[in-house]
């Protein structure tokens, strides 16, 4: 039974624990107390039974001239793939992005070789290659920078008190 | 004393000094200071300013002595206070730096940086009446500064005074004109904030008529709708309420608390009794399949009608449900419905149902017609595409169901030919994994972990479930050898240390605590513990910063997380693992004088060919302890040079040192850790920690007795085995243990003296009431008749407690724990009787006996050299030679990774 949801502060070590697992990009706690206490709404979870198997951790770009949002880090257990899990995870952020921030557009970064996030990224979520940045990665690799310019419909509407 | 003014050159020289600190350029700081100190040596807050920047440049030891002369020379300057206060802070001795902070403030009464650090320090340790104070001094000097407001709101929701809270925001909301588009998100947050304190102080009408008013200004609407809804909810406004989560299930209908908010406006939760009305589930039987036509895409939406259905209604319903997984081949099915497991019928129908699909696709080659009919289509697509993969992975799901149940047999049976069938598929062989190591063969499980591994090396969690089967399996070397793999700069533990990996460290640990490695051990448990300081610790920058991002709502949440921190499980796993490692440092000194008497009645029960093969293993055993504690002298003589040598370099003031030089660690194999004098006092520390935060777990409660007994606290330890009979009732195996040992414990105390004590009458009384009347040896027996039928855990208790108690009867214990036989048992538990057997009661014969019907049963088991297990290994060993080599044989894994590639 896996449920997609906000993250709350509760999460965070778990989360911690899931990348710690799945990738091998790590960042210490703080990092993510870090982007739940500026962002709160960008962080989602998916939760099997109480264990989270699932994450996306997403920033706004303040400094930049035109305010648009980034994914840290993403990643599903290697259990749980197949779900569907990742691009429900990552839709739910860039909502976030749009509703709460006005983003323009949301960037991220991503291995070469990763085929499947590639064609997630890409294919299902609808993103585009930007750049491609240079040994971006510790071990030397390069990433693809890529972006997803959002598209802004009617506002998300209250259903009026009774 | 000497004077504090300075003349107009030096007093240049130190504001310059003061600039330089804060611009952090700590060598021009430290000039400038030098030039102040040659003409005035004793400038008291000058010398505390050269402390405070040798502090940032790691020289600890001087830069007390700088502060601590400055503070002599000059007590009367709020300087050199603010300066120790803010040494103490960064070594985290916060109740130090607060006293120095107010010692600074009575001399200084209205400096607001001093006030500002002393608010930060008590919230920090939840001095709450000291932050209120604070932040209500600092809001009365400057209430023109919007985070005084924010800050004092927030102190006084933290001292659960939610008006005077909202009231302060309120305040500062009515200086507000308009809010610039820049400051949207922030005055957003600031409204939902005050919805929650409204919320928090019991006014929920209120809570809910602050969010209608401020909707047009909020950013987060999700947010707000999640609030508005739980507030209608438990207003009891069940239609507005059930309105308000269908809304929210049109925005995620993957979301389980919605799911539960609409069940629970439609009053369509469970009982107490955790059971619907008749009525309740035709109403939640209309309700789901309303919500499967609505949201065809919701997962959610097909799997809780798996929770309240039952019987054939259960039975078809799980029949198409299980179906697109299979097809799919979704690896996770098993773990989606392992909860419905609790339920025995459930379990039953699962089975059927899926056995049913497995017979069909052998015999037709695809999925039998629905359980009932149900109106969904079955498979869609060529039967020939997908039969093969459904057929694949309905044999995985029931090897795990096999497995769920106990049927090891069958599980790895159906494994088996899932593997035949797709050798390349290498999600199978972690599978088999925890099936394996189910079934007892750690080998087994760390090398097929170690396969699928090889199978793709880019993915990290295959690396990390063959590295945690290594260390089950002891092959610590080969662990951590593996985990490198993954670590940036090749220094594994140091990597992952820094990214408090603590699912390894705690695996780690308890590998070496097995392999009786104790320092190693320890090291790792520290480090975890290390990492929840360090957690606490990480707090501290937020305080300031939420404020000015207002925040408020999640910095309220991570104020309580922190609060509850070390209720989290790797806390407790570490410190569990740490106590069981002191205790095992504090019982081996005697172990090696063991009583002659002990050991001679040991010996008379053998044979002569068994005595001769005992005194071998005992000598061997002797040697290998002497080397272990040689080495250990040596490590931790090398660690205190080592140690010593670092804090040489540090006062030769080595330049290389500053700054961000990482420091090394003097002891990395914990082998001063393992030297401690006291390991009950160490062990005492942890569970004072412990009982504070995990009282609820019954683990910590069991330690505590043991290192209370050990320690003669005889009250202390009546108190943890009442806690354990609270958690665990009376009649639980662990429980009878700690009350037989404890009564014992009192009997064996020596008489009282002339002198009437009030401890022992308490002691006295206590006991009487724990046997409630009788002797101790009828409340072990009650426990026999009584309970030891109920599980190879009750039955080991009775067992163990009735040699304890009389040593004639030990004969009658064997018995009782061999005739028994091993069927139904976990494996884990087995291996723990044949210990018991064997090294508490010391009955070779009846270890023998019980080793020999366990090897019967677990044919897959390592320990008990199983006919199944790695059938390359059987030639090599005779069962019963050595029982204790279950965790040895290194060549074994090779050699199987080494036959399964040839089958691959």
């Amino acid at each position: 039974m896996v449920c997609i949801r906000q993250a709350r502060v509760q999460d965070l070590l778990a989360m911690q624990n899931t990348n710690l697992w799945s990738l091998p990009e790590n960042y210490q706690l703080k990092y993510y107390f870090y982007h739940i206490l500026s962002w709160p709404q960008l962080l989602q979870v998916a939760e099997d039974n109480g264990k989270i198997v699932g994450y996306v951790l997403a920033k706004m770009e303040e400094e930049s001239a035109e305010v648009h949002g980034h994914i840290t880090s993403l990643a599903v257990a290697r259990t749980h793939r197949k779900l569907g899990i990742a691009s429900r995870l990552m839709e739910a952020a860039h909502k976030a992005m749009m509703e709460v921030f006005d983003a323009e557009y949301v960037s991220l970064h991503v291995r070469v070789t990763n085929k499947a996030a590639f064609h997630l990224y890409k294919d299902t979520l609808g993103y585009k290659v930007n750049d491609t940045e240079k040994k971006y990665y510790a071990d030397g690799e390069d990433a693809y920078d890529m972006r997803k310019t959002f598209k802004y419909k009617s506002k998300l509407a209250a259903p009026a008190a009774s | 004393m000497a004077s504090r003014e300075l003349p107009g050159k030096e007093a240049g020289l130190f504001r310059q000094v003061v600039k330089f600190y804060e611009s952090k350029q700590y060598k021009k700081g430290l000039k400038a200071a030098d030039q102040v100190l040659k003409k005035f040596p004793d400038h008291g807050e000058t010398l505390a300013m050269k402390g405070l920047i040798l502090n940032c440049q790691e020289r600890k030891e001087e830069a007390y002595e700088f502060v601590r002369r400055g503070l002599k020379h000059d007590l009367k300057s709020h300087v050199c206070w603010h300066v120790y206060g803010l040494l103490h802070r960064s070594d985290r001795n916060y109740d130090e730096a607060i006293k120095c902070y107010k010692n600074a403030l009575r001399i200084d009464k209205e400096n607001q940086q001093i006030l500002r650090d002393l608010a930060n320090l008590q919230v920090q340790i939840r001095d709450i009446p000291g932050f209120v104070e604070t932040r209500q001094q600092l809001l009365a000097q400057k209430p023109a500064a919007k985070v005084n407001w924010i800050s004092y709101a927030v102190a006084q929701h933290l001292a659960s005074n939610f008006e005077l809270a909202f009231e302060a925001l309120s305040a500062y909301q009515n200086t507000l004109e308009e809010v610039p588009a820049s400051e949207a998100y922030e005055h957003s947050e600031m409204l939902l904030y005050k919805a929650m304190l409204l919320d928090e102080g019991g006014k929920l009408q209120e809570a809910l008529d602050n969010l209608e008013a401020s909707k047009e200004q909020v950013k987060d609407q999700l947010g707000l709708l999640e609030h508005r809804a739980s507030l209608l909810l438990r207003l009891e406004r069940h239609q507005d309420a059930e309105a308000a989560y269908r809304h929210l299930l049109s925005l995620g209908s993957d979301n389980y608390d919605y799911h539960r908010g609409l069940q629970a406006s439609l009053k369509l939760l469970p009982g107490g009794d955790g059971k619907w009305s008749v009525e309740q589930l035709r109403a939640l039987d209309s309700l789901y399949t309303e919500l499967q036509r609505t949201y065809p895409r919701s997962n959610a939406a097909r799997r809780i009608p798996l929770d309240y259905k039952e019987g054939a209604s259960f039975e078809s319903a799980a029949d198409a449900y299980v179906r697109p997984f299979l097809q799919k081949g979704i690896p996770s099915l098993f773990s989606d419905l392992k909860p419905l497991y609790r339920d025995a019928a459930k379990a039953e129908i699962l089975g059927r149902v899926l056995e049913r699909i497995h017979e069909a696709l052998l015999r037709d080659g695809s999925l039998p017609s629905l359980a009932a009919a149900s109106g969904e289509s079955s498979a869609q697509g060529s039967p020939a595409f997908w039969a093969g993969e459904a057929r694949l992975w309905t044999q995985a799901y029931l090897a795990q169901h096999y497995d769920k149940l106990g049927r090891i047999e069958e599980a790895l049976s159906f494994m088996e030919a899932c593997i035949e069938e797709q050798p390349a598929l290498l999600d199978l062989y972690s599978v088999k994994s925890r099936l394996l190591k189910h079934a007892g063969d750690l080998e087994g499980a760390s090398a097929a972990a170690d396969k699928a591994r090889s199978m793709d090396l880019a993915d990290r969690y295959l690396n990390g479930a063959a590295v945690k089967w290594l260390f089950r399996a002891g092959k610590i070397e080969q662990a951590e050898k593996t985990a490198t793999l993954f670590t940036k700069d090749g220094e594994q533990t140091n990597n992952l240390f820094d990214m408090q990996c603590m699912w390894y460290e705690v695996e780690c640990g308890l590998a070496y605590l097995r392999q009786q490695q104790y320092g190693k051990a320890l090291k790792m448990f520290s480090w975890v513990s290390k990492h929840f300081t360090d957690f606490t610790e990480d707090q501290f920058d937020f305080h300031s910063y939420c404020i000015r991002k207002m925040t408020l709502r999640s910095y309220m949440h991570m104020l309580r997380m922190e609060d509850g921190l070390y209720n989290h499980i790797y806390f407790s796993k570490a410190a569990w693992g740490a106590i069981r490692t002191y205790l095992k440092l504090h019982d081996r000194p005697q172990s090696a004088t063991q009583s002659a008497e002990e050991e001679e009645s040991k010996l008379a029960a053998m044979s002569a060919e068994e005595r001769k093969k005992y005194k071998q293993k005992k000598r061997k055993e002797e040697q290998k302890r002497k080397k272990e504690e040689e080495a250990e002298a040596a490590a931790a003589r090398e660690a205190e040079a080592k140690a010593a040598k670092e804090r040489e370099k540090e006062k030769a003031g080595n330049k290389k040192a500053g700054g961000a030089a990482k420091e090394k660690d003097p002891d990395p194999d914990g082998a001063a850790l393992a030297k401690t004098e006291d390991p009950l006092g160490k062990a005492t520390q942890l569970l004072q920690k412990l009982k504070e935060h995990s009282g609820e777990r019954l683990q910590t409660h069991l330690l505590a007795f043991e290192v209370h007994l050990r320690k003669g606290k005889l009250l202390l330890a009546l108190q943890a085995a009442k806690r354990a009979q609270e958690l665990a009732g009376s009649t639980h195996p662990d429980v009878h243990r700690l009350v037989v040992r404890w009564c014992r414990a009192v009997e064996a105390m020596p008489a009282p003296d002339s002198q009437v004590s009030t401890v022992r009458e308490v002691i006295d009384a206590q006991a009487k009431a724990l046997l409630g009347g009788q002797t101790l040896a009828q409340v072990s027996e009650g426990f026999r008749t009584d309970h030891a039928g109920r599980s190879l855990r009750h039955r080991a208790a009775a067992a163990e407690m009735l040699a304890l108690l009389q040593q004639q009867q030990k004969a009658a214990a064997v018995a009782l724990l061999v005739d028994g036989g091993a069927g139904g048992a976990s494996h884990a538990d087995c291996v723990e009787v044949h210990e018991l057997l064997r090294d508490t009661i010391q009955d070779t014969k009846g270890a023998e006996a019980w080793w020999k019907a366990c090897q019967a049963v677990f044919s897959w088991s390592a320990y008990f050299q199983g006919a199944k297990r790695l059938p390359l290994e059987q030639a090599d060993k005779k069962p019963a030679a050595n029982h204790l080599a279950a965790n040895g044989v290194d060549k074994s894994l090779e050699k199987l990774s080494l036959q399964d590639a040839q089958k691959a």
